[in-house]
């Protein structure tokens, strides 16, 4: 906020637009939210009857539909980050799902309360249609298989005539007839006469809200949560036991279906549907609107909306510079405000979203003790057998015939040189590879080919040697990411906010913050601080809490100290130890030899993709095959130097 | 994973652009330098002096002029004016500005001057409803020129009648149109169903040719005619060689013609809006040496953009027309010469729009009541149009639906390099 204010000062009308924009968006944000709403809903209700002007209620309700078809957009690219340029088919099919079951084309009349959820349903079942072959897809290739769906689908409108009227569209589709108030006509009441657009002004903004509301009851939950982590980071979230598959069709379907609640709504409204609605230019339209808005951001989509909307309107007494004139005020915008009217530089603001309430945290600060891992596990099994494992990269050999055991409670430590394949060995664990032969057995269950998602939630838990944090989420998010498979609210029960689910986010937050506290107490603090402003060890720590969140038996921790002052590393040294005592195990690769033998109950030493030396921390350091990997040979050394 | 964001900003910034680019494009009018020289005025009393297109002194040359201007009526103009169709958008917007101004010169209807809004909707229905709003809560607009295109006049009509707002469309063919009941629509353009019978019959009886491939451009004017066509030629058991589609924007059809040429057909049908364009195919077909012969629809007759254009290669072809040609009919002459003296070039539905705006205009005038002009008025008095003769060469009248009474449609064919009149063909009732 301070930056953004600095930025402001003395730089004449662009740091005054921009300030004013910041300033803007603070004094929204400092509203207390229940006035916030009862401010908008007063308003929302009050635009008819302020403007007076049936043609400008029309502009109006067409913001509602826009808003509908933004958000749903923006679940798919704002949050879970999935280039999708087909969505404008999910909207005509949600308006022909309409056309099909309230007019003459078929002689069906159903309802307009009926087809709406048939519409929205059958919409996201397409979203999950296109969702599925396109999973493995990211970036530019999704965006040119869902942009190539988007188009079949407004072709097959146009040539499959006999189904959809072809070109010429379907017409004299049955108005929206809600419990017997036909919405297309107007309403007399006594001496107050509501245009018919009245009307769907605001049934638009009902679904408009409740859309909203959804939305953003689904951000503020473990599913929301898993889309922004799959968007910032797919391996860490498959790590932190989110399912990745099942998110991003969830994504596609969400999206979807606001899409289709938006198509009928619109095929009920303007009563005639055709191809030449849902075209590549109505895509670009709503995109438009949620990277003008500010991407990612509720608000900012509502914004964009209005703007996309009512800002060509505005400049039809241009004449033929019209579009001239809009296009260059979207390019402007988009140089001089690149986060969009009401966003944020994310990455560098520090405070982002909402706070976490204080009371949520009194609980717990003053007790910070790691609580054990959950369940009970049999004495005598294992906690990790690897039988002859071993991985090749083409001709590439990183890791062979390794055989290990991890009993229950150990601190084991893999060491050795750079390129000896220690992250391999954990990849391998946590899933991510499959190895070329040999078995994995946890808890004496083979898990060799089990997802890594589902390691996470059996209790294999990992940190990432280079850091996969989620870089544009904050501290606590962070930490609630992993509590994902913790949390069993379902889609309804969040949508409707029940009382078990805000229960759920309200221990799950408190957990965050206790795990916090126990790594180490400044974390508390920064707890709604986005996560990259954090210090390289605070970073680590925070990784580790996650990785405690997912309620871990098997702790991999890849490099825990690395970049930490040895003050730091003597923190983290006890902090493990405590781990152990608590009841996790630990499987720990580290270059920090300090650490290495304080803590560890046995080492394993890899050289060139194979163990040479196991035992205690004594047996190894004088192990002499140890010394010769990591300084060289001592004969041919001298051999070397004579 | 910064790939992602990034990617996700350039793609988003891409986007943007493209639509600056779309739009900026058809924001540009695009004169083309064909025409002769801007003329001098002609000497009718209709025509206005190029380039002065806001006279704000009437000349004293005609009695109406001498009434004292009492105050404007406004007319909306809806249309494509941005977008894909933005050549035919503006060119019939400029064409009813040119009626405007000649009315005005004039001295206006009854001494109210005329005033033109815009009203652009892009081909999209859902803007173009918007417009209707736009023009409905407006209470000085008394009549609306448009929508052209067949989706947008269907989302748009009921926000019309609820205005009571009567309009005359210039281009939109689709039959259902006035088959709605919906007392302001009206229009001034043959039914798909008028002439694409029409079309099948002159090929079947006439020229009594076995087999027809069809062409159409995906849009809902040439796919709706094409469709007329297809069905009116297989009740009359012409075989249908094929049906295909093509872009608007292409511009190399030799796959196509490759297939057309294999499937060897008697006639290509190809009811191009755009006539430049189906020159162009015309003269790869040349080249391509395919014999089959050649028929188009009213978009044709723009000797300039398809006859020139095509280098020989329209040489023979049919096409079909509201009334007989423009060029050809002496009422026009004045029209086309003042019209491409101004704006470069024509397009074609500029006389059906500037006929439109001329009846809108009489029907204003009809309805002037102690200086005021109501909605109610005017619709009836459009509706009641009857023999009006202005520049298409064919008396004007509308029946109950809206439709032309009239469904006749002329045949034409291009020999030495110009139209000839070969038949008119009425389908209706048939």
């Amino acid at each position: 906020m301070q930056r953004s204010e600095a930025l402001g000062s003395g730089r004449g009308f662009r740091g005054a637009a921009h300030a004013g924009l910041d300033r803007l968006r603070d004094r929204l944000d400092s509203i207390d939210p229940r006035y916030r709403l009862a401010l908008l809903a007063i308003a929302v209700l009050a635009v008819p009857f302020v403007l007076q002007n049936a043609y400008l209620v029309r502009l109006a309700g067409t913001i509602g539909i826009y808003i509908m078809l933004a958000i749903g957009l923006n679940v798919v690219v704002g949050y879970a980050g999935l280039l999708d340029l087909g969505y404008v088919a999910f909207y005509a099919v949600g308006a022909y799902m309409y056309a099909f079951l309230a007019s003459p084309q078929y002689g069906l009349h159903l309802p307009f309360l009926l087809v709406l959820p048939i519409g929205a349903l059958i919409a996201a079942l397409f979203g999950m249609l296109l969702g599925y072959p396109v999973l493995r897809l990211r970036g530019d290739y999704l965006a040119i298989v869902t942009m190539g769906f988007g188009e079949i689908i407004r072709i097959l409108l146009v040539n499959l005539a006999p189904v959809t009227g072809g070109p010429n569209g379907i017409r004299l589709i049955d108005p929206a007839n809600i419990f017997g108030l036909n919405l297309s006509q107007a309403v007399d009441l006594g001496a107050l006469r509501v245009d018919s657009v009245v009307n769907y002004y605001y049934l638009t903004m009902l679904f408009a809200a409740g859309c909203l509301l959804a939305v953003s009851r689904l951000n503020d939950s473990k599913i929301g949560r898993a889309w922004q982590a799959i968007r910032d980071d797919e391996i860490a979230a498959q790590c932190m036991g989110v399912h990745k598959s099942n998110l991003k069709l969830l994504a596609f379907a969400t999206g979807a279906f606001l899409a289709g609640v938006a198509g009928v709504i619109f095929a009920s409204w303007q009563q005639f549907v055709s191809p030449e609605t849902f075209t590549i230019g109505e895509l670009i339209t709503i995109f438009c609107m949620i990277v003008l808005g500010g991407a990612g951001r509720l608000r900012g989509v509502v914004v964009g909306a209005i703007v996309l909307v009512v800002l060509p309107e505005f400049l039809r007494e241009y004449s033929i510079y019209r579009m001239v004139i809009y296009g260059a005020v979207l390019v402007l915008i988009m140089r001089y405000r690149p986060q969009g009217l009401l966003g944020r530089g994310a990455r560098w603001s520090a405070k982002k979203r909402q706070v976490t309430p204080a009371s949520s945290i009194s609980k717990i600060t003053s007790s910070t003790k790691i609580e054990g891992p959950p369940g009970c596990t049999p004495d005598d099994v294992p906690m990790l057998e690897v039988d002859n494992l071993s991985k090749a990269f083409g001709g590439l050999q990183a890791v062979q015939g390794l055989t290990f055991t991890v009993r229950q409670g150990e601190i084991v430590s893999i060491i050795g040189p750079n390129g000896a394949g220690k992250t391999t060995v954990f990849n391998l664990i946590s899933g991510l590879y499959r190895p070329s032969a040999g078995s994995i057995k946890y808890l004496g269950r083979p898990i060799v080919g089990v997802p890594p998602h589902k390691l996470a939630e059996m209790g294999i838990v990992r940190t990432f040697q280079n850091l996969r944090l989620f870089a544009d989420m904050t501290v606590l998010e962070n930490v609630m990411v992993g509590l994902h498979c913790m949390l069993k609210a379902g889609l309804l029960s969040i949508v409707l906010k029940t009382a078990s689910f805000r229960r759920d986010e309200e221990m799950a937050r408190a957990k965050a913050v206790a795990l916090l506290g126990a790594l180490g107490h400044s974390l508390i603090d920064r707890r709604d601080d986005i996560v990259l402003t954090l210090t390289y060890a605070d970073r680590r720590r925070v990784e580790i809490c996650r990785a405690l969140a997912c309620g871990p038996r098997l702790l991999l921790l890849d490099e825990p100290v690395a970049g930490m002052t040895s003050a730091e590393a003597q923190e983290m040294t006890s902090q493990i130890r405590l781990l152990r005592d608590a009841g996790y195990t630990v499987l720990l690769i580290e270059h920090h030899m300090n650490v290495v033998m304080g803590i560890s109950d046995r080492i394993i030493v890899l050289d060139q993709g194979a163990i040479i030396s196991e035992g205690t921390p004594e047996m190894v350091q004088n192990d002499e095959r140890v010394i010769e990997a990591y300084l060289g040979r001592r004969r041919s050394w001298g051999k070397a130097a004579n | 994973m910064r790939t992602s964001k990034r990617l996700f900003l350039a793609v988003s910034l891409l986007l943007i652009v493209s639509t600056v680019i779309i739009s900026g494009c058809a924001g540009a009018p695009a004169p083309t330098p064909t025409s002769a020289p801007p003329a001098k005025p002609a000497t009718t009393p209709a025509a206005t002096p190029a380039g002065a297109p806001q006279p704000t002194k009437a000349p004293a040359a005609t009695p109406a002029a001498q009434a004292q201007p009492a105050g404007t009526v406004k007319i909306g103009a809806a249309g494509p004016f941005s977008g894909q169709l933005s050549k035919i958008g503006q060119d019939s917007l400029n064409a009813v500005k040119f009626a405007v101004d000649e009315i005005n010169a004039a001295g206006g209807v009854g001494g109210m001057k005329i005033e033109v809004v815009e009203g652009d909707d892009g081909a999209d229905p859902a803007k173009a409803a918007t417009v209707a709003e736009k023009f409905g809560t407006d209470s000085s607009i008394v009549g609306v020129i448009g929508p052209m295109t067949s989706g947008a006049v269907n989302a748009s009509l009921p926000v019309y009648q609820k205005y009571n707002l009567v309009i005359i469309s210039q281009s939109a063919t689709n039959p259902n149109l006035t088959e709605q009941g919906f007392k302001v629509m009206h229009r001034i353009c043959p039914r798909d169903d008028d002439q694409g019978p029409a079309a099948a019959m002159f090929i079947a009886q006439d020229l009594k040719l076995k087999s027809v491939y069809l062409l159409d451009g995906k849009d809902t004017y040439s796919a709706g005619l094409a469709g007329e066509v297809e069905k009116k030629l297989k009740e009359l058991g012409v075989t249908i060689a094929g049906h295909d589609q093509y872009a608007p924007e292409d511009k190399d059809f030799s796959t196509l013609l490759t297939r057309i040429k294999s499937a060897k057909p008697d006639m290509i049908y190809m009811p191009d809006p755009d006539p430049s364009h189906a020159a162009m195919f015309l003269k790869q077909a040349a080249d391509l040496g395919v014999k089959a012969k050649f028929m188009t629809g009213e978009a044709g007759y723009e000797k300039a953009e398809f006859i020139d254009k095509s280098g020989g290669a329209a040489e023979g072809a049919y096409l079909t027309n509201i009334g007989p040609i423009l060029t050809t009919i002496p009422e026009a002459k004045d029209f086309i010469k003042n019209f491409t003296a101004k704006y470069g070039g024509m397009s074609v539905f500029a006389g059906q729009s500037y006929e439109a705006t001329k009846i809108l205009a009489e029907a204003i005038k009809k309805s002037i009541k102690n200086g005021k002009v109501s909605r109610e008025d005017v619709l009836s008095a459009v509706h009641n149009t009857k023999d009006y003769k202005g520049i298409l060469g064919a008396p004007i009248g509308f029946n109950d639906k809206g439709d032309l009474v009239s469904g006749t449609i002329f045949v034409y064919q291009v020999k030495n390099g110009d139209f000839t009149q070969l038949k008119s063909v009425s389908a209706r009732g048939r």
